[in-house]
């Protein structure tokens, strides 16, 4: 968050994103105890994310929001 | 998403089956048809927890539903007035603070599951009650600033953006809403002692939820809040 007072120019957008899933990831894997309980647990929440990904990835390239 | 993914997750299940039926044979032919697992929760044929199984499984779909309105969100972002945009509404270091509150409740519920994993459930009351207070004043501060952009005149239906924005964040607040209420009567069950099998199982079904909210919110506030500051 600390990250927004500071200017790094181009590089604002991709430090933000890659600590936004840092911290996701940090809160799935151990906060929510993925990395150590059954890997079937993990799957069935990575497979509803990559699912949710992939189509609203797919749907916003319709609308050529990547594009601009 | 990779179809090896989805390949090797239904080999586990095989797997998981397949090692749970041969468990359950020995357990038939020494112990009659008890097929209660050693934690205390029901259990399916994968020899898991149901309950467990059950929320990951909704919490998946959950991603499903924030994605739906995210995508939403990103497409009409640049759909409202000159002077009533995220520019001119948006107050970063107010909603940075409500967001580190609801981060730091992602952290006494952790506390939480780790009192009641030692069955120390009165430090995890304790710190149940810290969690849905922290809950509160993220949902408070949420409602002052829907109140504070609502006078400067964006309301629900003022524009394609405000109505992605309400709708998104509103869902959100009312995902906490519900946490809050799960953990009030989580408190209130483990109290007078009437949660239906194991105590440790049901504060951490109530810890996941919390903590999806959690991660919900991390994407949120840096997609719609922190990236218009790039631009």
């Amino acid at each position: 968050m600390a990250v927004s007072y500071i200017d790094i120019g181009p590089l604002f957008l991709p430090v933000l994103l890659g600590l936004m899933v840092v911290k996701f990831f940090m809160v799935v894997l151990y906060f929510m105890h993925i990395k150590f309980d059954n890997k079937l647990f993990g799957r069935l929440f990575y497979i509803g994310l990559g699912l949710a990904v992939f189509v609203y990835a797919a749907a916003l390239s319709t609308f050529q929001f990547f594009a601009g | 998403m990779s179809d090896s993914l989805i390949t090797e997750t239904v080999k586990d299940a095989v797997e998981i089956v397949k090692d749970h039926a041969d468990d359950v044979h020995v357990h038939d032919v020494h112990a009659g048809d008890d097929h209660s697992g050693d934690h205390g929760g029901h259990h399916t044929s994968l020899g898991l927890s149901n309950t467990k199984l059950a929320m990951w499984l909704f919490l998946g779909s959950e991603c499903l539903l924030f994605g739906g309105l995210i995508s939403t969100y990103m497409l009409y972002r640049n759909r409202h007035s000159e002077n009533l945009g995220p520019d001119q509404l948006w107050d970063i270091p107010f909603t940075s603070a409500t967001s580190f509150v609801l981060l730091t409740s992602s952290l006494t519920m952790v506390l939480a599951v780790s009192a009641a994993n030692r069955k120390d459930l009165r430090n995890a009351k304790i710190y149940l009650s810290v969690t849905a207070l922290l809950g509160g004043l993220f949902l408070a501060g949420q409602i002052y600033e829907f109140t504070v952009f609502y006078r400067e005149g964006l309301g629900f239906t003022t524009s394609l953006f405000s109505s992605s924005f309400f709708t998104l964040t509103g869902f959100h607040g009312v995902h906490v809403s519900i946490g809050i209420i799960m953990l009030v009567a989580l408190i209130g069950m483990l109290s007078k002692e009437k949660v239906s099998g194991d105590d440790a199982e049901a504060v951490e079904m109530v810890g996941l939820y919390w903590h999806f909210v959690d991660i919900v919110w991390i994407i949120i506030f840096t997609v719609i809040y922190l990236i218009e500051f790039i631009k």
